[in-house]
């Protein structure tokens, strides 16, 4: 029982995370390398802010998301002006820059090592003490972010990021402010994302530089892909998919060091296979292709 | 509202070292369509991409009534009401027809987080749109066309689409960049006739074109570039009969 | 020896940090050169090129350590075994994806997906710590005045002599070189004059990746080798590539240059920790202030 509340709860996580990834990078088009990167900055925000500052977990998460917003503004306001290509660098620049702050900021991050001892949330009053209880928060927040970006995604709102993916120049004709559309629908990815990691930290109660790396970026990208990008209920399919799979593979065998790898290896060969064969993926409403 | 003249002094504009428009001076007039003709490379849609702000002039300003234009964003322009359309078509080929031209309404609630969100009045806003998008879609006779895919529709359906999508943006002067290009005739007058009702209900319409037969039919106002210039201007019968005007087109 | 950099005769940076920057610089260049060729054909990011960098060393310890080979045959066979290895990539994945007008985003895609496969391969059977090639039995350290010069960094500088102005030569004299800049330019127009696109794209890629694959196998007798090695060597290939400015090879030789040396310059002033950060923020404000890169012309 504890066992498949554990699953539930990753699947809560990441089903954020692809569903945050889907409307920046599905929906609105905009190729952001800065993902994981921000998954990282809330989980280690949200840990500092239970470690040192006491706080509770909503503090937590409301700071962890935050900080992720204000720094896709940052993004935002320094780059997504200019081209498309541009934007990416950025991304990935934010991405080496955080993950350096990560590795080598030891005094307040715990460098390589990370910070460890997370307080457990404290809901209402009451202390959580098993898994069991985060159990309440979680898939309820899972379904408040998912709720949120659907509701975004058929709306007027989710019209015009349609058509600023398709022609940006065509959203502009019609007066539409695309910078801020763009500005927007990244600064609620980025915060929700953060606000995963946040989840993360507290839950898993350890967090180290790795566990945000280019891995876990492929990782949620192949849930994207593989669900479908674009559409709605896609990326939770594929969150759903790639958290269910190695469990599936473990209980079928594969475990030990090796299997990490093994997982790595398929994720990877998936991702290939969905982009030769199917690129819309399961259940995607655009091709990301032809 | 009196409906504010557009005009532009000293527009310069030059690419890779090719000048492209050379000081231009031009006063729109208040009312009625307006053909902007002229040979390839005159300059005619670097002029309107720099009208509705897509491109930076190198010099130069230009005006909507007292308001300068000069500097504005695209979007900022076309929420003025000046609104064009594009040589190449540009719509979202895999939505329909409907939704292309809901997109195209200004300032709907539904556009705002909160109402993305909250939604409160934005089904009753979607609901007046639908019904102001298929009254447009009849204007430009392909309401039986409304759940078809933007990429469905044929080249010319696709042009006449462009021009609701233009139209529901509320915009008092449509520029109108090659509505006729590429379409058989009978399509053709269909796009010229509306042009025509457009501006017995009030809209401008500067329309370029290379089609002289559907400029001397339908325009009540000719101007002809050239080389970057504005080499003529005036009631068609005038400028289109005359030699040097001819000789630029053909020489 | 680490001095302060309040100290004066700590802002002229000491011949061995230029050294290593030179010497990092011609590891670069021939690393990127692949990827921006590849850029430059077909438009998209080949996420796999770091994968072929690590597997020019993971091949060469595989057939030095394990199979015992002659370290001289070996390498010849690591850096062939590599250039198979990007040719299989382009004819497995990027061909089908060319035939089927696939977007690069789903290339970029692809190429992620082949990264991770083979990375992880690499994890799987060689384990992810640290290893190395060990040093090859050719003479001592050469010593120059307060520096110094291992083999291994001598045939990385005597690489760059030769390879930089050779790739020129092939790029702006040979019908080969002519002909891939036709093709990078316009593709159609190179199709419609005779050109096969399709051997074209091979050529390309089994040159980048022999390229590579050399610069992985320098990399690890000098520094070492671990899996994640192919990530960073991509890392490196993008700033260089950028920085140098798509579409032009003269600029992704400055570039890599020009990497090395902020990097070791970088790491001498601030700290080794950073330079990555360093590198990255110096891409961008140069991208700021010159959106083209150092010798990009505008497509």
């Amino acid at each position: 029982m504890e066992y498949l509340l554990h699953i539930l709860i990753l699947m809560s996580i990441y089903a954020i995370l692809a569903v945050s990834l889907n409307l920046v990078a599905g929906c609105l088009g905009l190729i952001s390398a800065a993902h994981a990167a921000t998954y990282g900055v809330g989980a280690y925000v949200a840990a500092l802010v239970g470690l040192y500052l006491h706080l509770s977990f909503p503090f937590a998460l409301l700071l962890s998301c935050f900080a992720g917003g204000v720094l896709s503004l940052l993004l935002s306001a320094t780059s997504m002006r200019l081209s498309k290509d541009f934007f990416v660098l950025a991304t990935l620049s934010f991405r080496v820059v955080v993950f350096s702050i990560f590795n080598n900021f030891t005094a307040l991050t715990g460098g390589p090592m990370g910070l460890a001892a997370i307080p457990r949330p404290v809901v209402l009053g009451l202390e959580v003490n098993s898994k069991a209880e985060s159990f309440a928060l979680s898939p309820w927040m899972a379904v408040l972010c998912c709720g949120a970006v659907f509701r975004v995604q058929a709306s007027p709102f989710g019209r015009v990021l349609t058509v600023i993916r398709e022609d940006e120049i065509l959203a502009k004709s019609y007066g539409k402010n695309a910078f801020y559309f763009k500005a927007v629908a990244f600064f609620i990815g980025s915060a929700m994302t953060a606000a995963a990691g946040a989840i993360y930290a507290h839950y898993i109660g350890y967090i180290e530089p790795t566990g945000f790396s280019v891995q876990e970026s492929v990782l949620i990208i192949a849930m994207v892909v593989l669900g479908g990008a674009g559409g709605s209920w896609g990326p939770l399919l594929g969150a759903v998919t790639l958290v269910a799979l190695p469990e599936a593979l473990r209980f079928a065998g594969f475990s030990g060091p090796g299997a990490a790898h093994w997982r790595q290896f398929l994720y990877g060969g998936l991702l290939v296979l969905v982009a030769m064969v199917r690129p819309r993926g399961l259940l995607g409403r655009h091709g990301f292709g032809s | 509202m009196a409906l504010d003249q557009l005009r532009c002094e000293g527009i310069s504009k030059s690419f890779n070292g090719v000048r492209a428009l050379d000081r231009v001076c031009l006063d729109l007039p208040r009312s009625g369509i307006t053909g902007l003709i002229g040979p390839n490379g005159a300059g005619k849609t670097t002029l309107l991409n720099i009208l509705t702000g897509f491109e930076r002039p190198d010099s130069g300003r230009y005006w909507l009534g007292c308001r300068e234009l000069t500097g504005m964003a695209p979007h900022e322009i076309a929420r003025l009401g000046v609104v064009r359309t594009f040589q190449e078509v540009r719509l979202v080929l895999e939505v329909s027809a409907l939704q292309n031209v809901l997109v195209a309404f200004p300032r709907q609630r539904g556009e705002t987080l909160a109402g993305a969100l909250l939604r409160f009045g934005v089904t009753r806003e979607e609901t007046k749109n639908v019904e102001k998008a298929l009254a447009l879609l009849r204007f430009v006779g392909l309401e039986e066309k409304a759940c078809a895919a933007g990429g469905e529709l044929s080249y010319g359906e696709q042009k006449l689409l462009t021009l609701a999508c233009c139209l529901a943006t509320e915009a008092h002067l449509l520029l109108l960049d090659e509505p006729v290009a590429g379409v058989d005739p009978e399509m053709a007058h269909r796009v010229l006739d509306r042009l025509q009702e457009l501006r017995d209900l009030g809209k401008r319409v500067l329309f370029v074109e290379h089609n002289i037969d559907a400029v001397r039919r339908t325009a009540n106002h000719v101007i002809v570039m050239h080389d970057g210039r504005i080499i003529a201007e005036g009631a068609p019968e005038d400028v289109l009969g005359r030699p040097e005007i001819v000789e630029a087109y053909l020489g | 020896m680490a001095g302060s950099v309040f100290a004066y005769n700590a802002l002229v940076p000491p011949l061995q940090v230029l050294l290593n920057g030179l010497i990092a610089g011609s590891l670069y260049t021939l690393t990127a050169f692949g990827f921006a060729l590849v850029y430059a054909t077909s438009r998209f990011f080949h996420f796999a090129h770091g994968s072929v960098f690590a597997a020019g060393a993971y091949l060469a310890f595989a057939l030095t350590v394990w199979a015992g080979l002659q370290p001289l045959l070996a390498l010849q066979l690591a850096v062939v075994g590599s250039a198979v290895l990007g040719g299989a990539i382009e004819v497995a994945v990027y061909k089908p994806l060319r035939t089927s007008g696939a977007s690069s985003v789903v290339f970029l895609l692809a190429s992620m997906g082949v990264f991770v496969m083979l990375q992880s391969l690499v994890s799987i059977v060689f384990g992810d710590d640290s290893k190395g090639l060990g040093s090859p039995d050719v003479g001592g350290v050469l010593h120059l005045r307060n520096a110094r010069l291992t083999p291994v960094q001598a045939l990385a500088l005597v690489f760059a002599v030769v390879l930089w102005p050779s790739l020129w030569l092939m790029l702006n004299r040979t019908r080969f070189g002519l002909t891939l800049r036709a093709a990078a330019n316009d593709p159609e127009l190179a199709r419609a004059k005779g050109v096969n696109l399709e051997h074209l794209h091979v050529w390309v890629i089994l040159l980048g990746s022999a390229l590579a694959s050399t610069a992985g196998i320098i990399t690890a007798y000098d520094t070492g080798m671990r899996p994640t090695m192919a990530f960073e060597a991509l890392l490196v290939a993008v700033v260089t590539t950028v920085m140098g400015g798509l579409g032009s090879a003269t600029g992704v030789l400055a570039a890599g240059c020009a990497v090395g040396f902020i990097q070791h310059l970088g790491a001498w002033y601030i700290s080794a920790e950073w330079q990555d950060a360093i590198l990255f923020l110096v891409l961008l404000l140069l991208l700021l202030a010159r959106p083209t890169g150092l010798f990009g012309r505008t497509t």
